[in-house]
């Protein structure tokens, strides 16, 4: 019989492989950023509009599709590299997943990463991919309650979306509640109620974006 | 729903210390679960039940407990959050606030889960 010790953090695997890849995108000198967010609330859209609004940097993506590669195909319209990841049946990225998917890219050739995480609210909180910041976008049309009801994604972002205000009223959502709940969760978050359908609200947060990469 | 995937890690964890002790069968073993971590404890057991099977874990027996929240504030106060908070555990968390001055504090643990120990012979 034996007893083993072991002491072993499981998770801590996906953290220190997401250290690695920090330590990769820092050594090439690109700024990293995670867009998770909830199934349908604008992620692609967002990418899409930053990479034409981000017309000096030389923009990459790295696409989680679940099974399908849409949102791969639907970002290389816009003539950037997109590597793109089935995920399969899982619910997140992870940092191994990120991992394989920089060597699709040509990374002496961008200055700013985006990856699209799966959409979900919940899983991709305990899985770091080793990006800069955090992203979340929620819109409108998942309720108004939509922040409340999943604190810990924005207890752990860096910038909160709340996407779609030009359909709030014609869903019944009120999204100064979704701007308040996120900054009371997450005093240090920076939340951008916008549209991107209509440009309105998105330069601020680009703002935001550019000051980080510093 | 990601317990199924976590569950395949923790029992390839499980099998290469067995391995390395020349265990044959794995009798016991001890998880610690942080609660601010989004796993589901019910899920996980089952899952980790379900990926053991046809191994030499297969009939183990799994202790799971749940770690309580731990955070610090800049004051170096340590406070512990109950569980018996129900919904609101969350919101004190993330409000990062210490309870006892007010102060910024942060999570220092609840976000772990630890293959703690393994009873083989
Ligand atoms: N009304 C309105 N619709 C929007 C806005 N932004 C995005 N949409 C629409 O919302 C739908 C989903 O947008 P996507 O960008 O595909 O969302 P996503 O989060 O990438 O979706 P998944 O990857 O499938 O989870 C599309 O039909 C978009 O045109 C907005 O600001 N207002
Ligand atoms: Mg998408
Ligand atoms: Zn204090």
């Amino acid at each position: 019989m034996h007893d083993i010790s072991v002491g072993r953090d499981i998770l801590e695997i996906n953290r220190s492989l997401a250290l690695r890849n920090r330590e990769f995108f820092d050594e090439k000198n690109i700024f990293s950023v995670n867009i998770m967010g909830a199934v349908g609330s604008g992620k692609t859209s967002l990418i899409e509009i930053l990479c034409r609004k981000l017309g000096d940097f030389r923009v990459g993506v790295i696409a989680g599709d679940v099974v399908s590669d849409i949102d791969t195909g639907r970002l290389m319209q816009m003539d950037i590299p997109v590597a793109g990841i089935n995920t399969g049946k899982e619910c997140h990225l992870d940092a191994h997943l990120i991992e394989h998917a920089l060597q699709k890219l040509p990374l002496d050739e961008v200055d700013i990463v985006f990856i699209e995480n799966v959409g979900n609210l919940i899983c991709p909180v305990d899985f770091d991919l080793g990006a800069h910041r955090r992203v979340v976008v929620v819109s409108v049309s998942e309720g108004d309650d939509t922040v409340e009801k999943h604190p810990m994604i924005f207890a752990t972002a860096d910038a909160a979306i709340i996407n779609k205000i030009d359909i709030a009223e014609a869903v019944e959502a009120d999204y100064r509640k979704m701007v308040d709940d996120a900054g009371r969760i997450n005093p240090r978050l920076n939340v951008c109620p916008v549209s991107i359908k209509k440009d309105s609200g998105v330069d601020e947060f680009v703002r935001w974006l550019k000051n980080e990469r510093g | 729903m990601h317990e199924y995937g976590v569950a395949k890690d923790i029992l390839d964890n499980i099998l290469e210390e067995a391995r390395k002790h020349n265990a044959r069968v794995v009798k016991e073993v001890v998880l610690d679960v942080g609660s601010l971590t989004m796993l589901n404890p019910e899920q996980l057991l089952f899952c980790l039940q379900a990926v053991s099977g046809d191994t030499i874990a297969e009939n183990m027996k799994i202790n799971l407990n749940m770690l309580p929240i731990k955070i610090k504030c800049g004051n170096g106060h340590v406070s512990e959050i109950k569980d018996s908070m129900g919904g609101d555990v969350f919101r004190f968390v993330t409000a990062l606030e210490c309870p006892v001055c007010g102060e910024r504090a942060g999570v220092i643990s609840g976000r772990e889960l630890i293959l703690k120990e393994i009873t083989a012979e």
